[in-house]
């Protein structure tokens, strides 16, 4: 009975929502509080609820599981970042210079300077020039006076051979935080240079964010380790959270797409997470967000993490509804957003919502409502609805494409402003759809993954011992040994060069061991 | 398009994907390394082989070896700055113009970088007006201009001069010294003068590329078709509608082989490929075939496929579009029909009235 149960939660933009979730994955209590600009607060609020609610001890939780926009938000606000000095490791300097592209903004408030040093890799892990300690002490000399509060090394192929990254790590890391791009992203130098940097950058304010959440857990009596999700959906220690914030970026959309196709008990479906301000639809394949085919961007920086495959459009509960001047109904992407309650017509606010309307038309209810105020008959409500579907369908079909036969599950808090069936769709709204969340962050597994360049000479025996690694370290990193299975491999080849080198890509993922 | 400027290089980007067919590698990095240089150095001035002279002489600059490898170990810069300088000692003349090895890939902006740096002009042209995976695939062989001296260098600073008989012990040699410079190095050979570039050019292929890209993109922000938008700048066909629902693939002598069964609404198609998409068939039939350029492009985004970039569960429209009028000959077709990647089947054009 004891330290049967786990607790998932949600540390959002509006709002924080936590769920306590038991051996079998059923969902037993679920609170929704707000959250407010320090992370934690929102935090406490929600564990004392949970435990209010139910007659769980803080004894008997096995697993504390946060997802949260923080670093996100971070960086978009461009808040308590550090100055980061970037130290590429590639012996000749490159022609690309080191953030190029950046949005100016971003790129003022974090880039102090850049030196290269020699040293780096061939794609086999052969050195292409030596590494000089002598060098790196200077140039890290160099990049502190420029006013560097943190560091990120970068080493040609570092992926292949970190051999170079962990020596300069050797002598920076008493002087300065340092971080190191070979435990950050695969091959591909710019985009794992720019995630090196916003890493570095974030080492102040997520650091102390985290630390802070793991001293709360404990003020709390909760003794279980802490984890947190990253952008897979998969968790990661506070430690490793720590040490990396940037890996716990945009977990979000994963969380939910997940949570949703539990709740509804779907291997492969569409989903629809329909928030406040805007809606994001995603899919779910044998159980696995669906990754996205482009390269991932955070606050216009291009980075190499694998992120869900998302459809977002303005839409949401407290999206504003007017008519145009040319008597078009026009919805969104103005929203009321957390202020739903006070803001929109129902509640003697300004301004029009889908809410509004959802009311009029009779699919949602909510104690305190004054339908009177809304300027629209019941039919024309549904009719507006509708139009809002009809918008929220177009991206449901550009994501299912041919796929008919997927269910669609509806979650978040605007899941329930549309009635259950929409054009040609059956839709499902699971219960507890509005902390899908919450609960996909809960039942998050446990991943190994390998990316690695190889020699595929001897193919088979090769990808069988990728594999083998990858399933050691998702067992090392807390896998239930029965339950680990393959979740992708992709095998990029390098032409050109000899005995048939290639990328190979390999995620395994395990329910956490309890 | 008198000049190339820093506004022109995404749609630029776009065209010379379509027109790899499938190779010539993800032009990402090459262009972000072109804005980077177009905002140091400043446009490019666009010639055209028409104002082409006996007097002038013209390098074509190409990266060779694994694109891949060169998103890790990035060029210096310098690879075709300092080659300029040793190319004009060793052949006693003044540089007078650059031009595009190929267009297809990434390599449609390895002379235009070049270019903006040396403040030197660009032809609006390439060797081979798509993507082919060997030095000697290209226009300046049929014409007969002779391949030496080629030079290489790469991001080290070593350079290599090769005096090679033919272009084809050219491409075995360079192909040895490539992968000593790290498997990705700097190339230029058929070095040609004013004359013999009407013979030795496709033209107009950096217009082609753009006018493609820009098509591409502005279809894009007003919501129509991509594939329709390419099909009313080319001459060219679409040849089905579906998505990867299958890729078998394997490195075969350094290149990338494979092939990619596309599901449609009819039979399924195969699109079979070396580096470059070479060939498709429905059933017994064959629909188009290298030289003429297939490309498939995501259906809803017009983002062309590259064949590095396959994957499972694409929406994909395949197009064939025209080959340049050179390899539709009787001498192109030996040097890069079917036959040559060892399918055994003849050539058809791309037909209309098939479709």
């Amino acid at each position: 009975m004891y330290t049967s149960y786990t607790i998932g939660m949600d540390i959002g933009g509006t709002n924080t929502d936590a769920v306590l979730v038991d051996q079998k994955s059923q969902l037993v209590t679920a609170v929704k509080v707000p959250t407010s600009a320090n992370i934690t607060s929102g935090f406490t609020e929600a564990l004392q609820q949970l435990f209010n609610k139910s007659i769980v001890p803080p004894q008997a939780i096995n697993a504390l599981i946060v997802g949260t926009t923080h670093a996100t938000n971070a960086i978009l606000e461009r808040q308590r970042l550090y100055k980061v000095g970037v130290l590429r490791i590639a012996g000749q300097d490159p022609l690309l210079p080191v953030c190029f592209g950046w949005p100016t903004a971003l790129k003022q408030a974090i880039f102090a300077g850049a030196e290269t040093i020699p040293g780096g890799f061939a794609c086999h892990g052969k050195s292409i020039h030596a590494f000089s300690e002598q060098t790196t002490l200077d140039a890290l000399e160099k990049l502190m006076e420029k006013g560097a509060e943190s560091i990120a090394v970068i080493g040609v192929f570092s992926p292949m051979n970190p051999d170079h990254e962990n020596r300069a790590a050797f002598l920076i890391k008493n002087k300065c935080p340092v971080s190191l791009s070979h435990a950050l992203g695969s091959v591909g130098f710019i985009e794992r240079e720019n995630t090196t940097i916003l890493n570095a950058a974030l080492k102040k304010v997520m650091s102390e964010g985290f630390a802070d959440l793991l001293s709360f857990k404990n003020n709390l009596g909760l003794t279980c380790p802490l984890y947190i999700t990253q952008n897979n959906g998969s968790l990661i220690t506070i430690e490793e959270a720590i040490s990396n914030p940037i890996l716990t970026i945009s977990s979000g959309p994963t969380n939910s797409f997940i949570g949703a196709s539990r709740l509804a008990q779907c291997q492969d479906a569409i989903v629809v997470d329909i928030g406040g301000t805007s809606t994001d639809i995603g899919m779910i394949k044998q159980g696995f967000a669906k990754k996205s085919l482009n390269t991932s961007q955070i606050g216009g920086v291009k980075l190499n993490f694998p992120m869900p495959d998302v459809l977002s459009i303005a839409i949401g509960g407290g999206s504003h509804t007017h008519l145009n001047a040319m008597g078009k109904v026009m919805i969104g992407p103005q929203s009321v957003g957390k202020n739903l309650l006070s803001q929109s017509m129902s509640f003697k606010g300004p301004h029009l919502t889908l809410t509004d309307l959802a009311l009029k038309a009779g699919y949602l209810h909510i104690a305190g409502a004054e339908l009177c105020h809304i300027p629209y008959s019941q039919s024309e409500a549904i009719s507006i609805l509708n139009q809002a579907m009809q918008s929220i369908e177009h991206e449901i079909k550009r994501m299912a494409g041919n796929r008919h036969e997927l269910p669609i599950i509806l979650v978040g808090g605007g899941a329930s402003l549309f009635p259950k069936t929409a054009g040609n769709y059956d839709l499902i709204v699971p219960a507890h759809a509005h902390v899908a969340n919450a609960y996909g962050a809960a039942l998050a597994e446990v991943m190994g993954s390998i990316d690695q360049v190889v020699s595929l000479q001897a193919r088979n025996a090769v990808l069988e011992e990728l594999q083998q690694q990858a399933i050691d370290q998702a067992i090392h990193k807390g896998a239930d040994p029965s339950t680990t299975q393959i979740v992708d491999i992709e095998i990029i080849p390098y032409h050109y060069v000899p005995n048939a080198m290639a990328r190979v890509i390999m995620r395994v993922s395990g329910k956490r061991l309890l | 398009m008198a000049k190339i400027t820093q506004q022109d290089l995404n749609s630029i980007a776009l065209g010379s994907t379509v027109l790899g067919s499938g190779g010539g590698g993800d032009p990402a990095y090459d262009l972000l390394m072109a804005q980077h240089v177009f905002e140091t150095y400043g446009p490019v001035t666009l010639l055209s082989h028409e104002d082409l002279t006996i007097n002038h002489i013209i390098c074509p600059c190409d990266f060779m070896g694994a694109p891949l490898i060169a998103t890790e170990q990035l060029p210096s810069g310098k690879e075709f700055t300092t080659l300029i300088p040793l190319i004009e000692h060793t052949i006693e003349k003044k540089i007078s113009a650059l031009v595009p090895g190929e267009i297809g890939g990434g390599n449609a902006f390895t002379a235009l970088t070049a270019a903006s740096q040396l403040g030197l002009p660009i032809i609006d042209g390439d060797l081979i007006g798509r993507a082919f995976p060997q030095v000697h695939m290209c226009a300046p062989v049929l014409a007969q201009i002779p391949c030496q001296p080629a030079f290489l260098a790469d991001c080290k600073g070593n350079q290599v001069v090769v005096y090679a008989k033919t272009s084809e012990e050219l491409e075995n040699m360079a192909r040895h010294i490539a992968i000593s410079m790290g498997s990705h190095c700097a190339l230029i050979s058929f070095i040609m003068n004013g004359l013999q570039a009407q013979q030795g050019i496709v033209p107009g292929s950096i217009t082609k590329a753009y006018t493609i890209g820009s098509a591409i993109l502005q279809a894009r922000t007003q919501g129509f078709s991509c594939t329709q938008a390419v099909l009313n700048c080319c001459e060219g066909v679409l040849l089905a509608q579906g998505i990867i629902t299958d890729i078998n693939q394997t490195i075969h002598d350094g290149f990338l082989e494979g092939s990619v069964c596309i599901e449609t609404s009819q039979e399924p198609v195969e699109l079979v490929y070396q580096n470059e998409y070479l060939l498709a068939r429905q059933g017994p039939q064959i629909l188009a075939t290298t030289p003429d350029i297939l490309t498939l492009l995501e259906s809803d985004s017009g983002t062309p496929i590259t064949s590095e970039s396959l994957k499972y569960g694409l929406r994909v429209d395949l197009l064939a579009l025209a080959a340049p009028a050179l390899w539709q000959t009787s001498a192109g077709l030996a040097l890069v029909g079917p036959k040559c990647f060892g399918y055994n089947t003849t050539y058809t054009p791309i037909n209309f009235a098939r479709l």
